[in-house]
Protein backbone atom coordinates (compact mmCIF):
# COMPACT_ATOMS: atom_id res chain seq x y z
CA UNK A 1 0.00 0.00 0.00
CA UNK A 2 2.60 1.97 1.14
CA UNK A 3 4.48 1.74 -2.12
CA UNK A 4 1.52 2.19 -4.06
CA UNK A 5 1.11 5.73 -2.80
CA UNK A 6 4.47 6.81 -3.08
CA UNK A 7 4.66 5.81 -6.93
CA UNK A 8 1.82 7.74 -7.09
CA UNK A 9 3.28 10.91 -5.28
CA UNK A 10 6.21 10.11 -7.47
CA UNK A 11 4.67 10.36 -10.47
CA UNK A 12 2.54 13.51 -9.60
CA UNK A 13 6.02 14.87 -9.05
CA UNK A 14 7.62 13.90 -12.45
CA UNK A 15 4.33 15.09 -13.94
CA UNK A 16 4.49 18.94 -12.24
CA UNK A 17 8.25 19.18 -13.60
CA UNK A 18 8.53 17.47 -16.99
CA UNK A 19 5.45 19.97 -17.70
CA UNK A 20 7.30 22.70 -16.63
CA UNK A 21 10.60 22.04 -18.94
CA UNK A 22 7.36 21.30 -21.98
CA UNK A 23 6.27 24.49 -21.24
CA UNK A 24 9.47 26.54 -21.47
CA UNK A 25 10.06 24.91 -24.63
CA UNK A 26 6.99 25.76 -25.87
CA UNK A 27 8.11 29.68 -25.16
CA UNK A 28 10.86 29.03 -26.81
CA UNK A 29 9.22 28.26 -30.08
CA UNK A 30 7.98 31.68 -30.08
CA UNK A 31 11.26 33.27 -31.29
CA UNK A 32 11.53 30.97 -34.72
CA UNK A 33 7.76 31.53 -34.90
CA UNK A 34 8.54 35.37 -34.65
CA UNK A 35 11.68 34.71 -36.71
CA UNK A 36 8.75 33.45 -39.53
CA UNK A 37 6.02 36.54 -39.00
CA UNK A 38 9.06 39.20 -39.38
CA UNK A 39 10.72 37.49 -42.60
CA UNK A 40 7.26 36.69 -43.88
CA UNK A 41 7.81 32.70 -44.42
CA UNK A 42 3.90 31.83 -44.02
CA UNK A 43 3.95 28.41 -43.42
CA UNK A 44 6.46 28.08 -40.85
CA UNK A 45 4.59 30.74 -39.23
CA UNK A 46 1.56 28.29 -39.34
CA UNK A 47 4.39 24.95 -38.56
CA UNK A 48 4.96 26.83 -35.58
CA UNK A 49 1.71 28.02 -34.20
CA UNK A 50 0.43 24.10 -34.74
CA UNK A 51 3.84 23.03 -33.00
CA UNK A 52 3.02 25.62 -30.15
CA UNK A 53 -0.59 25.31 -29.27
CA UNK A 54 0.57 21.07 -29.07
CA UNK A 55 3.30 21.89 -26.74
CA UNK A 56 1.54 24.10 -24.40
CA UNK A 57 -1.55 21.32 -24.41
CA UNK A 58 0.99 18.62 -23.58
CA UNK A 59 3.31 20.70 -20.70
CA UNK A 60 -0.69 22.14 -19.14
CA UNK A 61 -1.41 18.11 -18.59
CA UNK A 62 1.05 17.12 -17.34
CA UNK A 63 1.37 20.40 -15.27
CA UNK A 64 -2.61 19.91 -14.01
CA UNK A 65 -1.61 16.35 -13.15
CA UNK A 66 0.92 17.31 -10.94
CA UNK A 67 -0.63 20.46 -9.60
CA UNK A 68 -0.36 19.15 -5.79
CA UNK A 69 3.29 18.88 -6.13
CA UNK A 70 3.45 22.52 -6.41
CA UNK A 71 0.82 22.99 -3.55
CA UNK A 72 2.29 20.71 -1.18
CA UNK A 73 6.08 21.84 -1.66
CA UNK A 74 7.17 18.24 -2.12
CA UNK A 75 11.12 16.90 -1.69
CA UNK A 76 12.44 16.07 -5.06
CA UNK A 77 14.55 12.62 -4.39
CA UNK A 78 17.12 11.49 -6.75
CA UNK A 79 15.20 8.96 -8.62
CA UNK A 80 12.99 11.83 -9.35
CA UNK A 81 15.79 14.43 -11.04
CA UNK A 82 17.14 11.88 -12.80
CA UNK A 83 13.59 10.57 -14.42
CA UNK A 84 12.12 13.80 -14.97
CA UNK A 85 15.61 14.77 -17.23
CA UNK A 86 15.47 11.82 -18.78
CA UNK A 87 11.81 11.49 -19.75
CA UNK A 88 11.61 15.38 -20.63
CA UNK A 89 14.02 14.52 -23.47
CA UNK A 90 11.85 12.04 -24.94
CA UNK A 91 8.86 14.18 -24.28
CA UNK A 92 10.49 16.95 -26.18
CA UNK A 93 12.37 14.94 -28.89
CA UNK A 94 8.62 14.55 -30.31
CA UNK A 95 7.23 17.62 -29.74
CA UNK A 96 10.14 19.44 -31.01
CA UNK A 97 9.95 17.64 -34.02
CA UNK A 98 6.42 18.77 -35.34
CA UNK A 99 7.81 21.93 -37.19
CA UNK A 100 10.34 19.96 -38.83
CA UNK A 101 7.78 17.32 -40.01
CA UNK A 102 5.21 20.08 -40.62
CA UNK A 103 8.07 21.39 -42.98
CA UNK A 104 7.82 18.58 -45.43
CA UNK A 105 12.19 18.50 -45.29
CA UNK A 106 11.66 14.88 -43.34
CA UNK A 107 10.51 12.01 -44.75
CA UNK A 108 9.18 10.70 -42.04
CA UNK A 109 8.79 11.22 -38.07
CA UNK A 110 11.62 8.97 -37.57
CA UNK A 111 13.72 11.58 -39.78
CA UNK A 112 12.02 14.40 -37.61
CA UNK A 113 13.02 12.94 -34.09
CA UNK A 114 16.69 11.88 -35.16
CA UNK A 115 16.97 15.46 -36.08
CA UNK A 116 15.57 17.03 -33.42
CA UNK A 117 17.65 14.38 -30.69
CA UNK A 118 20.86 15.38 -32.91
CA UNK A 119 20.48 18.97 -32.28
CA UNK A 120 18.98 18.63 -28.27
CA UNK A 121 22.25 16.30 -28.15
CA UNK A 122 24.52 18.77 -29.33
CA UNK A 123 25.34 16.02 -32.16
CA UNK A 124 25.11 17.20 -35.66
CA UNK A 125 24.39 14.59 -37.77
CA UNK A 126 21.15 15.32 -40.20
CA UNK A 127 18.46 13.74 -42.03
CA UNK A 128 16.91 16.59 -43.10
CA UNK A 129 16.97 17.01 -47.17
CA UNK A 130 17.31 20.27 -49.30
CA UNK A 131 18.57 22.04 -46.52
CA UNK A 132 19.99 24.41 -48.57
CA UNK A 133 16.22 25.32 -49.26
CA UNK A 134 14.63 25.31 -45.61
CA UNK A 135 13.19 28.51 -44.30
CA UNK A 136 15.01 30.78 -41.82
CA UNK A 137 12.81 30.50 -39.17
CA UNK A 138 13.09 26.29 -39.25
CA UNK A 139 16.81 26.98 -39.23
CA UNK A 140 16.54 29.58 -36.47
CA UNK A 141 14.47 26.60 -34.47
CA UNK A 142 17.09 23.81 -35.51
CA UNK A 143 20.26 25.80 -33.92
CA UNK A 144 18.27 27.43 -30.75
CA UNK A 145 17.48 23.66 -30.34
CA UNK A 146 21.02 23.22 -30.21
CA UNK A 147 21.84 26.17 -28.11
CA UNK A 148 19.54 25.18 -25.73
CA UNK A 149 20.17 21.67 -25.79
CA UNK A 150 24.04 22.44 -25.60
CA UNK A 151 23.05 24.48 -21.95
CA UNK A 152 20.70 21.80 -21.05
CA UNK A 153 17.06 22.23 -21.01
CA UNK A 154 16.54 21.81 -17.38
CA UNK A 155 18.74 23.77 -16.52
CA UNK A 156 16.75 26.80 -18.84
CA UNK A 157 13.48 25.35 -17.00
CA UNK A 158 15.66 25.93 -13.53
CA UNK A 159 16.67 29.48 -14.80
CA UNK A 160 13.93 30.58 -15.44
CA UNK A 161 10.86 28.94 -14.83
CA UNK A 162 11.12 26.79 -11.63
CA UNK A 163 11.31 28.53 -8.31
CA UNK A 164 13.48 27.33 -6.10
CA UNK A 165 12.69 24.24 -4.94
CA UNK A 166 14.16 21.55 -2.50
CA UNK A 167 16.23 18.89 -4.10
CA UNK A 168 16.30 21.08 -7.23
CA UNK A 169 19.84 20.13 -6.79
CA UNK A 170 19.16 16.25 -8.34
CA UNK A 171 16.90 17.90 -11.26
CA UNK A 172 19.76 19.33 -12.61
CA UNK A 173 22.29 16.84 -11.84
CA UNK A 174 19.86 14.10 -13.69
CA UNK A 175 20.83 16.25 -16.88
CA UNK A 176 24.80 15.66 -16.65
CA UNK A 177 25.32 18.90 -15.07
CA UNK A 178 27.53 17.93 -11.91
CA UNK A 179 28.91 21.28 -10.98
CA UNK A 180 27.90 23.48 -8.22
CA UNK A 181 29.57 27.08 -9.00
CA UNK A 182 27.44 28.69 -5.89
CA UNK A 183 25.65 27.13 -3.58
CA UNK A 184 21.99 28.32 -4.73
CA UNK A 185 21.83 25.96 -7.94
CA UNK A 186 19.06 28.41 -9.36
CA UNK A 187 22.18 30.31 -9.44
CA UNK A 188 24.55 28.08 -10.94
CA UNK A 189 21.78 27.58 -13.89
CA UNK A 190 22.19 31.57 -14.40
CA UNK A 191 25.50 32.04 -14.44
CA UNK A 192 25.64 29.23 -17.17
CA UNK A 193 22.99 31.03 -19.34
CA UNK A 194 25.05 34.33 -18.34
CA UNK A 195 28.35 32.81 -20.06
CA UNK A 196 26.80 31.48 -22.92
CA UNK A 197 24.42 34.65 -23.55
CA UNK A 198 27.67 37.18 -23.37
CA UNK A 199 29.86 34.90 -25.65
CA UNK A 200 26.75 34.55 -27.96
CA UNK A 201 26.77 38.58 -28.66
CA UNK A 202 30.60 38.59 -28.96
CA UNK A 203 30.18 35.19 -31.15
CA UNK A 204 27.73 36.45 -33.06
CA UNK A 205 29.51 39.96 -33.85
CA UNK A 206 33.04 38.20 -35.28
CA UNK A 207 30.94 36.32 -36.99
CA UNK A 208 28.41 39.08 -38.66
CA UNK A 209 31.58 41.32 -39.33
CA UNK A 210 33.63 38.40 -40.84
CA UNK A 211 30.83 37.31 -43.23
CA UNK A 212 30.14 40.27 -44.45
CA UNK A 213 34.12 40.97 -45.39
CA UNK A 214 34.29 37.64 -47.17
CA UNK A 215 30.89 38.91 -49.13
CA UNK A 216 27.78 38.04 -47.43
CA UNK A 217 24.97 40.51 -47.27
CA UNK A 218 24.95 42.49 -43.99
CA UNK A 219 21.21 40.07 -42.96
CA UNK A 220 22.55 37.21 -44.28
CA UNK A 221 25.90 37.45 -42.78
CA UNK A 222 24.32 38.09 -39.41
CA UNK A 223 21.90 35.41 -39.60
CA UNK A 224 24.78 32.71 -41.09
CA UNK A 225 26.97 34.49 -37.51
CA UNK A 226 24.15 33.63 -35.48
CA UNK A 227 23.61 30.11 -36.50
CA UNK A 228 27.21 29.35 -37.05
CA UNK A 229 27.97 30.77 -33.52
CA UNK A 230 25.03 28.44 -31.87
CA UNK A 231 26.48 25.43 -33.67
CA UNK A 232 30.08 26.10 -32.11
CA UNK A 233 29.27 27.21 -28.78
CA UNK A 234 27.66 24.30 -28.47
CA UNK A 235 29.67 21.83 -29.85
CA UNK A 236 26.96 20.89 -32.16
CA UNK A 237 27.89 20.94 -35.57
CA UNK A 238 25.02 21.97 -37.11
CA UNK A 239 25.00 24.73 -40.68
CA UNK A 240 22.14 26.52 -42.12
CA UNK A 241 23.20 24.72 -45.56
CA UNK A 242 24.37 21.50 -46.87
CA UNK A 243 28.12 22.27 -47.34
CA UNK A 244 28.57 23.23 -43.54
CA UNK A 245 31.36 24.81 -43.01
CA UNK A 246 32.76 24.37 -46.23
CA UNK A 247 30.06 26.64 -47.70
CA UNK A 248 31.86 29.68 -46.63
CA UNK A 249 35.87 29.11 -48.51
CA UNK A 250 37.33 31.31 -45.74
CA UNK A 251 40.17 30.63 -43.48
CA UNK A 252 39.59 33.46 -41.24
CA UNK A 253 35.33 31.98 -40.81
CA UNK A 254 36.92 28.59 -39.77
CA UNK A 255 39.48 30.18 -37.08
CA UNK A 256 37.00 32.18 -35.14
CA UNK A 257 34.54 28.96 -35.45
CA UNK A 258 37.40 27.34 -33.87
CA UNK A 259 38.11 29.20 -31.15
CA UNK A 260 34.59 29.16 -30.13
CA UNK A 261 34.03 25.61 -30.37
CA UNK A 262 37.23 25.16 -27.98
CA UNK A 263 35.62 27.65 -25.50
CA UNK A 264 32.63 25.80 -25.94
CA UNK A 265 33.93 22.58 -24.80
CA UNK A 266 35.56 23.60 -21.50
CA UNK A 267 34.32 23.15 -18.56
CA UNK A 268 31.26 26.14 -16.98
CA UNK A 269 33.48 25.80 -13.99
CA UNK A 270 35.94 26.77 -15.69
CA UNK A 271 34.80 29.94 -17.17
CA UNK A 272 33.22 31.29 -13.76
CA UNK A 273 36.69 30.41 -12.32
CA UNK A 274 38.54 32.70 -15.01
CA UNK A 275 35.79 35.48 -14.80
CA UNK A 276 36.74 35.49 -11.03
CA UNK A 277 40.09 35.98 -11.84
CA UNK A 278 41.18 32.81 -10.98
CA UNK A 279 43.65 32.89 -13.98
CA UNK A 280 46.10 30.02 -13.39
CA UNK A 281 42.91 27.67 -13.38
CA UNK A 282 43.72 26.69 -17.39
CA UNK A 283 46.94 24.90 -16.73
CA UNK A 284 46.16 23.59 -13.26
CA UNK A 285 42.70 22.22 -14.15
CA UNK A 286 43.16 17.71 -15.18
CA UNK A 287 40.71 18.96 -17.59
CA UNK A 288 42.70 21.56 -19.56
CA UNK A 289 45.58 19.50 -18.82
CA UNK A 290 44.20 16.17 -19.98
CA UNK A 291 42.76 17.88 -23.34
CA UNK A 292 45.73 19.77 -24.18
CA UNK A 293 48.05 16.65 -24.08
CA UNK A 294 45.45 14.47 -25.79
CA UNK A 295 44.80 17.72 -28.49
CA UNK A 296 48.50 18.05 -29.32
CA UNK A 297 49.19 14.07 -29.84
CA UNK A 298 46.27 13.71 -31.89
CA UNK A 299 46.88 16.67 -34.02
CA UNK A 300 50.78 15.86 -34.31
CA UNK A 301 49.91 12.26 -34.93
CA UNK A 302 47.55 12.96 -38.14
CA UNK A 303 49.97 16.13 -39.25
CA UNK A 304 52.50 13.49 -39.42
CA UNK A 305 50.47 11.00 -41.08
CA UNK A 306 48.25 12.90 -43.71
CA UNK A 307 50.72 16.32 -44.75
CA UNK A 308 51.86 14.46 -47.36
CA UNK A 309 48.07 14.67 -48.79
CA UNK A 310 48.03 18.16 -48.39
CA UNK A 311 49.79 20.75 -50.72
CA UNK A 312 50.72 23.31 -47.60
CA UNK A 313 51.28 23.86 -43.70
CA UNK A 314 47.64 26.02 -43.84
CA UNK A 315 46.04 23.53 -45.93
CA UNK A 316 47.25 20.69 -43.83
CA UNK A 317 46.02 22.74 -40.66
CA UNK A 318 42.76 23.55 -42.14
CA UNK A 319 41.93 20.28 -43.41
CA UNK A 320 43.75 18.23 -40.79
CA UNK A 321 44.26 19.93 -37.42
CA UNK A 322 40.68 21.60 -37.35
CA UNK A 323 38.95 18.37 -38.18
CA UNK A 324 40.34 16.69 -35.73
CA UNK A 325 39.34 19.60 -33.15
CA UNK A 326 36.25 19.81 -34.27
CA UNK A 327 36.02 15.37 -33.40
CA UNK A 328 38.07 15.94 -30.17
CA UNK A 329 35.37 18.65 -28.98
CA UNK A 330 32.51 17.06 -30.06
CA UNK A 331 31.46 19.41 -32.53
CA UNK A 332 30.89 18.43 -36.04
CA UNK A 333 32.26 20.55 -38.25
CA UNK A 334 34.29 19.12 -40.99
CA UNK A 335 35.71 21.24 -43.60
CA UNK A 336 36.47 18.19 -46.41
CA UNK A 337 33.57 15.54 -47.47
CA UNK A 338 31.98 12.75 -45.98
CA UNK A 339 33.81 10.27 -47.91
CA UNK A 340 37.37 11.89 -48.08
CA UNK A 341 37.75 10.30 -44.53
CA UNK A 342 37.75 7.33 -46.15
CA UNK A 343 39.31 7.28 -49.17
CA UNK A 344 41.96 10.01 -47.86
CA UNK A 345 42.75 9.63 -44.72
CA UNK A 346 42.80 6.01 -44.46
CA UNK A 347 42.71 3.59 -41.63
CA UNK A 348 45.27 5.02 -39.47
CA UNK A 349 43.55 8.74 -40.08
CA UNK A 350 40.00 7.11 -39.43
CA UNK A 351 41.49 5.53 -35.91
CA UNK A 352 42.85 9.01 -34.51
CA UNK A 353 39.19 10.22 -35.71
CA UNK A 354 37.35 7.27 -33.79
CA UNK A 355 39.63 7.98 -30.26
CA UNK A 356 39.23 11.75 -29.87
CA UNK A 357 35.32 11.71 -30.58
CA UNK A 358 35.20 8.89 -28.02
CA UNK A 359 37.33 11.15 -25.77
CA UNK A 360 35.38 14.56 -26.24
CA UNK A 361 35.96 17.69 -24.13
CA UNK A 362 34.70 18.47 -20.65
CA UNK A 363 32.62 17.16 -17.85
CA UNK A 364 29.67 20.18 -17.46
CA UNK A 365 30.57 21.83 -20.59
CA UNK A 366 27.95 21.16 -23.91
CA UNK A 367 30.54 18.98 -25.23
CA UNK A 368 30.18 14.96 -25.45
CA UNK A 369 32.41 12.06 -25.26
CA UNK A 370 33.38 10.62 -22.46
CA UNK A 371 35.24 13.59 -21.19
CA UNK A 372 38.60 14.76 -20.31
CA UNK A 373 37.84 14.88 -16.96
CA UNK A 374 37.63 10.91 -16.54
CA UNK A 375 40.68 10.42 -18.85
CA UNK A 376 42.68 12.37 -16.27
CA UNK A 377 41.21 10.65 -13.42
CA UNK A 378 41.52 6.94 -14.54
CA UNK A 379 45.05 8.01 -15.85
CA UNK A 380 45.90 9.38 -12.82
CA UNK A 381 45.02 6.46 -11.06
CA UNK A 382 47.07 4.16 -12.95
CA UNK A 383 50.05 6.14 -12.33
CA UNK A 384 49.17 6.50 -8.09
CA UNK A 385 48.93 2.84 -8.33
CA UNK A 386 52.17 2.09 -10.11
CA UNK A 387 54.05 4.75 -7.52
CA UNK A 388 52.48 2.74 -4.50
CA UNK A 389 53.51 0.10 -5.65
CA UNK A 390 56.90 1.32 -6.11
CA UNK A 391 57.48 3.24 -2.78
CA UNK A 392 57.81 2.06 0.43
CA UNK A 393 54.39 -0.04 2.18
CA UNK A 394 55.25 2.31 4.98
CA UNK A 395 54.39 5.15 3.57
CA UNK A 396 50.63 6.28 2.92
CA UNK A 397 50.38 8.96 0.40
CA UNK A 398 47.23 10.31 -0.51
CA UNK A 399 47.06 11.44 -4.48
CA UNK A 400 45.15 14.43 -5.20
CA UNK A 401 43.82 15.80 -8.84
CA UNK A 402 43.12 19.64 -9.17
CA UNK A 403 39.25 20.58 -10.58
CA UNK A 404 38.95 24.21 -9.64
CA UNK A 405 39.89 22.65 -6.80
CA UNK A 406 42.10 20.04 -5.26
CA UNK A 407 39.89 16.47 -4.41
CA UNK A 408 41.24 13.25 -2.96
CA UNK A 409 41.74 10.64 -5.54
CA UNK A 410 39.13 8.79 -3.71
CA UNK A 411 38.28 4.65 -4.98
CA UNK A 412 34.82 5.75 -5.64
CA UNK A 413 35.32 8.39 -8.12
CA UNK A 414 37.95 6.17 -10.15
CA UNK A 415 35.32 3.40 -10.42
CA UNK A 416 32.89 5.98 -11.51
CA UNK A 417 34.68 7.17 -13.80
CA UNK A 418 35.69 3.89 -15.50
CA UNK A 419 32.11 2.69 -15.11
CA UNK A 420 31.04 5.62 -17.32
CA UNK A 421 33.72 5.39 -19.98
CA UNK A 422 33.35 1.57 -20.33
CA UNK A 423 29.25 2.45 -20.78
CA UNK A 424 30.44 4.58 -23.56
CA UNK A 425 32.81 1.99 -25.33
CA UNK A 426 29.85 -0.96 -25.15
CA UNK A 427 27.34 1.50 -26.67
CA UNK A 428 29.99 2.74 -28.96
CA UNK A 429 31.11 -1.25 -30.15
CA UNK A 430 26.79 -2.05 -30.40
CA UNK A 431 26.87 0.44 -32.71
CA UNK A 432 30.18 -0.53 -34.55
CA UNK A 433 28.56 -4.22 -34.89
CA UNK A 434 25.51 -2.47 -36.06
CA UNK A 435 26.94 -0.84 -38.64
CA UNK A 436 28.51 -4.16 -39.79
CA UNK A 437 25.62 -6.04 -39.77
CA UNK A 438 23.93 -3.76 -42.46
CA UNK A 439 26.86 -4.15 -44.92
CA UNK A 440 29.15 -0.99 -44.02
CA UNK A 441 32.76 -1.58 -43.48
CA UNK A 442 34.46 -1.84 -40.06
CA UNK A 443 36.14 1.76 -40.16
CA UNK A 444 33.13 3.28 -41.43
CA UNK A 445 30.93 1.82 -38.70
CA UNK A 446 33.14 2.66 -36.31
CA UNK A 447 33.29 6.44 -37.42
CA UNK A 448 29.83 6.80 -37.51
CA UNK A 449 29.54 4.84 -34.25
CA UNK A 450 32.17 6.89 -32.33
CA UNK A 451 29.95 10.07 -33.95
CA UNK A 452 26.40 9.38 -32.44
CA UNK A 453 28.18 7.99 -29.14
CA UNK A 454 30.31 11.34 -28.78
CA UNK A 455 27.45 13.40 -29.69
CA UNK A 456 29.93 14.74 -32.32
CA UNK A 457 28.10 14.96 -35.86
CA UNK A 458 30.74 14.29 -38.58
CA UNK A 459 29.91 11.43 -40.94
CA UNK A 460 31.44 9.23 -43.30
CA UNK A 461 28.63 8.79 -45.22
CA UNK A 462 26.56 6.17 -43.63
CA UNK A 463 23.92 8.72 -41.86
CA UNK A 464 21.88 9.66 -44.59
CA UNK A 465 17.78 9.95 -45.17
CA UNK A 466 18.04 5.78 -46.72
CA UNK A 467 19.96 3.89 -43.79
CA UNK A 468 17.67 1.24 -42.11
CA UNK A 469 15.53 2.22 -39.70
CA UNK A 470 16.63 0.10 -36.96
CA UNK A 471 20.35 2.12 -37.36
CA UNK A 472 18.10 5.08 -37.00
CA UNK A 473 16.75 4.14 -33.81
CA UNK A 474 20.21 2.55 -32.65
CA UNK A 475 21.87 6.32 -33.53
CA UNK A 476 18.69 8.06 -31.63
CA UNK A 477 19.33 5.73 -28.25
CA UNK A 478 23.03 6.17 -28.72
CA UNK A 479 22.82 10.22 -28.83
CA UNK A 480 20.51 10.15 -26.06
CA UNK A 481 22.85 7.78 -24.12
CA UNK A 482 25.62 9.35 -24.48
CA UNK A 483 24.54 12.96 -24.14
CA UNK A 484 22.64 12.14 -20.50
CA UNK A 485 25.68 9.92 -19.64
CA UNK A 486 23.44 6.64 -19.22
CA UNK A 487 22.67 7.08 -15.37
CA UNK A 488 19.87 9.56 -15.66
CA UNK A 489 18.31 7.16 -18.72
CA UNK A 490 19.01 4.28 -16.31
CA UNK A 491 17.37 5.25 -13.62
CA UNK A 492 13.61 5.93 -15.78
CA UNK A 493 13.80 2.88 -17.14
CA UNK A 494 14.32 1.14 -13.51
CA UNK A 495 11.86 3.32 -12.60
CA UNK A 496 9.37 2.63 -14.92
CA UNK A 497 10.08 -1.54 -14.86
CA UNK A 498 9.29 -0.99 -10.98
CA UNK A 499 5.98 0.29 -11.70
CA UNK A 500 5.24 -2.07 -14.09
CA UNK A 501 6.37 -4.66 -11.67
CA UNK A 502 4.09 -3.46 -9.07
CA UNK A 503 0.94 -3.35 -11.17
CA UNK A 504 1.62 -7.05 -11.96
CA UNK A 505 1.98 -8.23 -8.47
CA UNK A 506 -1.31 -5.98 -7.82
CA UNK A 507 -3.03 -7.53 -11.22
CA UNK A 508 -2.30 -11.16 -9.77
CA UNK A 509 -3.11 -9.95 -5.91
CA UNK A 510 -6.63 -8.67 -7.01
CA UNK B 1 31.76 46.99 -11.48
CA UNK B 2 35.07 45.60 -10.42
CA UNK B 3 33.05 42.21 -10.83
CA UNK B 4 32.20 43.53 -14.57
CA UNK B 5 35.42 44.45 -15.41
CA UNK B 6 37.12 41.14 -13.84
CA UNK B 7 34.54 39.31 -15.86
CA UNK B 8 35.47 40.85 -19.17
CA UNK B 9 39.25 40.50 -18.34
CA UNK B 10 38.75 36.75 -18.01
CA UNK B 11 36.67 36.65 -21.07
CA UNK B 12 39.48 38.51 -22.64
CA UNK B 13 41.98 36.00 -21.28
CA UNK B 14 40.09 33.33 -22.72
CA UNK B 15 39.69 34.45 -26.10
CA UNK B 16 43.80 35.24 -25.84
CA UNK B 17 44.56 31.57 -24.44
CA UNK B 18 42.55 30.11 -27.27
CA UNK B 19 44.37 31.82 -29.54
CA UNK B 20 47.48 31.07 -28.41
CA UNK B 21 46.71 27.49 -28.42
CA UNK B 22 45.85 27.36 -31.61
CA UNK B 23 48.67 29.29 -32.92
CA UNK B 24 51.14 26.21 -31.00
CA UNK B 25 49.03 23.67 -32.80
CA UNK B 26 49.75 25.62 -36.52
CA UNK B 27 53.20 25.90 -35.22
CA UNK B 28 53.85 21.72 -34.64
CA UNK B 29 51.57 21.79 -38.48
CA UNK B 30 54.60 24.11 -40.10
CA UNK B 31 57.64 21.97 -38.33
CA UNK B 32 56.25 18.70 -38.24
Amino acid sequence: MTNSKSSFSSSKIICYYTGCIVIGIALLMLIPLVTSFLLREWNPVLDFLISIAITTAVGLTLIIIGIKTRENKVYVQWKHGFVVAALSWIILMVLCSIPYRLSGHNNSLLDSCFDVMSGFTTTGLILTQDLDHISIGLNMWRHLLTFVGGQGMVVLALSFLVKEISGAYKLYVGEAKDIGLVPNVKGTARIIWKISLVYLVVGTLALWIDGMLIGLNPVSAFFHGLFMFESSWSTGGFAPNSQNIMYYHSFSYEIITLIFFILGSLNFGLHYAIWQGKKKEIIKNIETQSFMITAFLSSAFAVIALSKIYPNSISTFRRVVYNVLSAHTTTGFGNIYARQFALEWGDFGTLIMVIVMLIGGSACSTAGGFKGLRVGIVFKSILSDVKKLLSSERNVKVFKYHHIKDYVLEDGVVRSSALIIICYIITFTIGTALGTYYGYSFADSAFESASVTGNVGLSIGITSPSMPSVMKVYYIISMYLGRLEFLSVFAMVGYFLGGIKRLCVKIRQS
Amino acid sequence: MQKTKSEIVGLVFELVAVCVFITVLYLITLFL
